[in-house]
């Protein structure tokens, strides 16, 4: 089931895509839910194996195609975990969402990943502006 | 390997907020006392800015603490020296007068929270914590721009009263401050208890307090027993202290019931400047709607939840990704009615605890009012997080359609941190697990310190009125203890 991990984990971003690019090899899908499922409590562990388990077969019970996610296209994939991340079963949607934060913590893991994205703020002087406003300003 | 054998005055169970604040009353007035607490001991310099290895340390259950439900309630609570108050944002309220005039009326509390005694009890705390209001400096654009949105919308908002010490804005409250800033508990009154002579046991459960005769005289768990010749304090939480009652032989029909939180729910927004949600206080500016049954508050996320947040998968997420320091998310804390109940199942703690038709009613007001209020901010889109409306919202008139829509408990993420009762203190006996002072009814030598004792929720942040009580409760049995000498 964890070589399910890397197909799932994947698949929430679109190599080439738009947007945050990440470069082929440049995460370790595999190696971040391994770390999620060794460190995890047993809710966890399980919630992450259903989730997997729900995934892989959902073109099956969603679209109605007897395929799994890992026969499907890049786009099809993202597409496909995009409609469970809103399914209308509120522990479908769970999971997901779950599978997707093991993701964002494999994601973001790379410093230079996560210094793409712009979460932290540049160093001040670097900008040459002032961020802050005093809150006298603004209350 | 052997087994630990230790003995004390006082033998405490937790070190959050009531274990820690009992231990630091207790030492200071010249007593023995032993802490036990269940999770690790982490240094400021240990704490990671992992989100998973920051949650397997600190956090029970990993964030996975539920409610038994169709659809589950995360409970979060810490599990390490300083309980929940190492992973919380060092919030602090007094406890509001309504709130102690309604515990002083209908359950016979007025000792326990008499008005002088507490503002003596507050102003000491409150001068050994260093709490201010969070410095400009430090507030970063998440909270900054949530003051923007009160001020266009004539809200009442202000600088969060925080228990800092040179805190430099890392964002990392959740994760636990790795600059020792926050006073939580374990940087403050356990090593202040320590310094008075207290001893602390970590990584120690505690499965039973031991009654002998009904006098509680030690508690134990694998591989320790500890001997307490005056009395044991349980400050457990409020999950895990009715159970820990229960499994030593303690009975009352209200023991585990009552069970109140502050469910929260939350909303991101994109702005076209700058937030970097990874500068400021985790939590510097809050909108206290009390009138209303809720409070809002900034609340900066770590990257990964907050990429996890954003909706979508594949390139319109990553659109979103890639352009991460553009959101602000902020919440709000429900003062909720529903009550819940802790049972002991299988020697683990069982959560029933389902909102009621009003409190989700809230939930909506309180996600048209974040969502409100992140337009007049200046937001570009919001994304509401509420299940069967739409993702992603680019007007505030949309709101409308939400603010009529009929609501269910599977629309909302509700996330609770602030728990109350399940050992609720009352003068009544057929009410109160525990008395006015705080001791078990039915046991002899045996308190509760901690949320468990106070009777209903308080519509704010309730670390403060949770030491200010257990600080009374603590001193009282210290005098006891003199006279009694």
């Amino acid at each position: 089931m964890i070589r399910w991990a890397a197909v799932v984990m994947s698949g929430f971003v679109v190599a080439g895509g738009p947007g945050l690019a990440v470069a082929p090899g440049e995460i370790d899908w595999l190696g971040g839910t391994r770390d999620f499922l060794e460190r995890a409590s047993a809710k966890g562990r399980l919630g992450v194996r259903v989730g997997l388990l729900l995934a892989m077969s959902a073109p099956l019970w969603c679209w109605g195609r007897l395929t799994t996610a890992a026969r499907l296209s890049p786009e099809e994939r993202a597409r496909l975990l995009a409609e469970l991340l809103s399914h209308r079963v509120f522990f479908v949607r769970e999971l997901m969402l779950l599978l997707k934060l093991v993701a964002c913590m494999a994601l973001l893991r790379p410093a230079a990943v996560r210094a793409r994205t712009g979460y932290d703020r540049p160093a001040p002087a670097a900008r040459g502006e002032r961020l802050l406003p005093s809150i006298r300003e603004v209350a | 390997m052997a087994k630990l054998v230790d003995e004390a005055d006082y033998v405490i169970v937790g070190t959050g907020a009531g274990g820690a604040t009992a231990a630091r009353v207790l030492a200071a007035n010249g007593a023995s006392v032993v802490m036990v607490e269940e999770g690790a001991h982490l240094r400021p310099e240990e704490r990671p800015a992992a989100l998973l290895d920051a949650m397997r340390l600190a956090v029970r259950d990993m964030c996975m603490q539920a409610t038994e439900s169709r659809v589950p309630m995360p409970i979060l609570q810490g599990r390490a020296v300083g309980g929940s108050t190492a992973i919380n944002s060092g919030i602090v309220w007094r406890l509001p007068d309504d709130v102690r005039a309604d515990w002083r009326d209908r359950f016979g509390l007025g000792a326990l929270v008499d008005d002088d005694a507490l503002e003596r009890v507050f102003s000491a705390i409150e001068d050994e914590l260093e709490i201010h209001p969070t410095e400009p400096a430090i507030l970063g654009r998440n909270n900054a721009l949530m003051a923007e949105g009160a001020k266009a919308m004539g809200l009442p908002g202000r600088a969060i009263h925080r228990n800092t010490r040179g805190c430099e804005g890392n964002a990392r409250c959740l994760q636990g401050c790795p600059a020792g800033a926050r006073q939580s508990m374990d940087v403050s009154y356990v090593p202040r208890a320590i310094a008075d002579g207290a001893r602390l046991h970590t990584g120690c459960r505690v499965e039973r307090v031991i009654l002998k005769r009904g006098r509680a005289v030690g508690v134990e768990g694998p591989g320790f027993s500890i001997r307490a010749r005056r009395a044991v304090i349980v400050a457990a939480g409020v999950v895990h202290t009715p159970v820990l009652l229960h499994a030593s032989g303690v009975r009352h029909a209200n023991l585990g019931r009552r069970f109140q939180a502050h469910p929260g729910v939350a909303m991101v927004g994109r702005f076209e400047q700058p937030v970097h949600m990874g500068f400021g206080a985790a939590q510097g500016y809050e909108i206290p709607q009390r009138a209303r049954g809720f409070k809002l508050e900034a609340l900066a996320l770590p990257p990964e939840m907050l990429a996890a947040r954003l909706p979508g998968a594949g390139a319109a997420w990553q659109r979103r990704l890639a352009d991460l320091g553009s959101y602000a998310q902020w919440c709000g804390q429900i003062r909720m009615k529903a009550h819940g109940r802790i049972r002991r199942v299988f020697g683990r703690p069982w959560i029933a605890y389902e909102p009621t038709r009003e409190d989700l009613e809230k939930a909506r007001e309180v996600a048209v009012t974040l969502g409100r209020l992140m337009f007049a901010a200046g937001a570009v889109e919001i994304f509401p997080g509420v299940a069967g409306f739409d993702e992603v919202v680019t007007s505030p008139e949309r709101l409308d359609a939400l603010a009529e829509r009929p609501v269910s408990r599977a629309d909302f993420h509700l996330v609770a941190s602030h728990l109350f009762g399940t050992t609720s203190a009352a003068a009544d006996p057929a009410v109160g697990v525990v008395d006015p002072s705080l001791a078990v009814r039915g046991a002899e030598g045996l308190y509760v310190m901690d949320a468990s004792v106070l009777p209903t929720n308080l519509g704010v942040n309730p670390q403060h009125t949770i030491m200010g009580v257990v600080w009374q409760a603590a001193e009282r049995l210290a005098e006891r203890a003199r006279a009694a000498a």
